[in-house]
Parts: C-alpha cells; sequence; structure tokens
C-alpha cells in the first residue's frame, strides 16, 4: 500500500512539475521545476529497483544538463522578446490536442492485456552488475558510438563558441620564449651631463 | 498494485507534457529545448519502467545512449543559441524569422 501511495505522489509530483515547466512564468523557474521533475523521476527509478538508472539522472541531467540551463539562462537576456504576451492565442488548440493524445493511447493501452507479472518483479530492478555484463559485451557498439556522440558535441559546442575578435592583444609564448637578450637590450656610455638621445 | 501500465502512463503524461511544451510556446527558444528534455525524460521512463518489469538490462542501456543524445543535444543547442543570441540580440522564438523569405 505504502508503494502505491508513493509512487501516485511522486507521479503526480513529476507531471505537475513537467506542465510548470511549460507554464511558469520566468524561465529560471522553468529549470528549477525541471530539476524538481528530475529528482522526483528519479525517486521513482528508486521504486522501481532501478537505483543505477536514479544514479545516473541525478548526476547526468541535474548536475550538468540543468545546470548547463542555468548558466545559458543567466547569461542570455531570456525575457528579451517582444511577443511576450501573445503566448495564449493558440493556447486552447493545442491543449485540446495533447489531451486528444493522451485519451487515444491510453484507450489503446487499455485493450492489450499486461506483459509482466508485476507481483514477482517489482523489487527487483536490474543491478548495476548486469547493466555492466550486457553493455561490454553484447552492446559495446552502443557504448562506443555514445563516446563519439559526446566527442562530436565537445568539438562541434567549442567550434561554435569560438571566435578571434580583431583587435585583442594575445600572448604569443614562442615569441617570448625565443627572445635573445643580444638583441632585447642594448648597453650605452653616457658621458656625465650629455644626455642622451633617441 | 503497480503495474507496467502505470509506468506507461506515467511516462505518456511527461511526454505529452513536453509535446505540449514545444507547441504552446512561443516566447523563447530555451523553454523549447527544455520541453524536449522533459519529451526524452518521458521516453526514459518508458525504458526504466519495462526495463524493471521484464528484468532485462538492456532497456538501462537504450536509457543511457538517450542520456548521451539528449546531454549532446542539449550543449550543441545551447551553444547555437548563444551564437544567435551574439548576432540577433534576441531569443524569442517569434522574431527568429530571417529565413521567412
Amino acid at each position: 500500500m505504502g508503494v502505491e501511495i508513493a509512487f501516485y505522489l511522486l507521479s503526480a509530483l513529476t507531471v505537475f512539475s513537467c506542465l510548470m515547466v511549460v507554464l511558469s512564468a520566468g524561465a529560471v523557474k522553468s529549470v528549477l521545476f525541471l530539476i524538481f521533475a528530475y529528482l522526483n523521476t528519479a525517486a521513482i527509478f528508486i521504486l522501481a529497483g532501478q537505483d543505477f538508472a536514479a544514479m545516473l539522472l541525478t548526476v547526468v541531467y541535474v548536475g550538468a544538463v540543468a545546470v548547463l540551463f542555468l548558466f545559458v539562462v543567466m547569461m542570455l537576456d531570456s525575457e528579451g522578446g517582444r511577443v511576450k504576451n501573445a503566448v495564449f492565442s493558440h493556447a486552447p488548440s493545442v491543449a485540446i490536442l495533447s489531451a486528444i493524445f493522451v485519451l487515444e493511447i491510453i484507450a489503446a493501452l487499455g485493450v492489450r492485456e499486461a506483459s509482466a507479472d508485476p507481483e514477482k518483479l517489482f523489487y527487483d530492478g536490474v543491478s548495476i552488475a548486469d547493466v555492466g555484463k550486457v553493455l561490454y559485451t553484447d552492446h559495446i557498439f552502443y557504448f562506443q558510438a555514445s563516446g563519439v556522440i559526446l566527442l562530436l558535441a565537445m568539438v562541434g559546442a567549442i567550434a561554435l563558441t569560438l571566435r578571434n575578435r580583431p583587435g585583442v592583444r594575445r600572448q604569443n609564448i614562442a615569441e617570448q620564449v625565443f627572445r635573445d637578450p643580444a638583441d632585447a637590450m642594448k648597453l650605452v656610455q653616457i658621458k656625465p651631463g650629455a644626455g642622451l638621445e633617441d | 498494485m503497480i503495474t507496467d501500465f502505470h509506468y506507461t502512463v506515467l511516462s505518456l503524461l511527461v511526454f505529452t507534457a513536453g509535446v505540449f511544451g514545444v507547441l504552446f510556446n512561443r516566447r523563447n527558444f530555451i523553454l523549447t529545448l527544455m520541453s524536449i528534455e522533459v519529451i526524452l525524460l518521458g521516453a526514459n521512463i518508458n525504458f526504466i519502467g519495462y526495463s524493471a518489469f521484464h528484468d532485462d538490462p538492456v532497456g538501462v542501456i537504450y536509457y543511457m545512449v538517450i542520456l548521451t543524445v539528449a546531454a549532446a543535444e542539449a550543449a550543441i543547442a545551447l551553444a547555437i543559441l548563444s551564437l544567435y543570441f551574439r548576432n540577433a540580440g534576441s531569443i524569442s522564438v517569434e522574431e527568429a524569422s530571417e529565413l521567412k523569405g
């Protein structure tokens, strides 16, 4: 009974915060609701016995992706659009379309039988050792493809945002290292009272 | 009794909230990106739920692939976004109409 109550509570909080991501007033609030949705989903995963997936969700999504969003929201002028209040003109049609989508899929799900035995499997979950055994043997391609995707994303993000502005003085380390004392200094004998030209 | 049906409905609701956000939002582009993250979260809930109920670790592997793609997509999209903001001075979805012709 406690599991059901926890599941329904966490699900309600997840769906609520996912909707508030869209509907809340400021972009910073949206990011905070997104983090709240991730944490509730992680709790649901723990309820299903998937503790590794919950850890991954917390570390990667909350720790990296949501913080990245928070940085960009803080950095850019996210409220600067002129059309701020034109939002609600097409809201009813979008809401009706979404509701039709949900009802359609729930109706389609209702006609098929449950494929798993929930009593037997619910608390088992999948341990990190099981995942590792499959990930590094049968599904090694996905592992390596993920690495390539991350490398491409890193190179792409750096190449997109890197810029060389003209007129900025930069340190040329090679020039500094190869500087010769013979060229850089000149010793001059000055007679008293003669002064120094040049 | 929590069954896999519950997980499917939950993932459906989260997914639809994300689709609703993509269609609904005209204000700024960051909200669209966050809605896409919510859509991917809905897909992840489905994978993890069925992985738990079928006791099959392959669902977790697909979940990790989706996680990677979501992180990469967020990084690239935010880089493009900051580049666009530098050039146009605004990230409103309505005002980004230079390709309209």
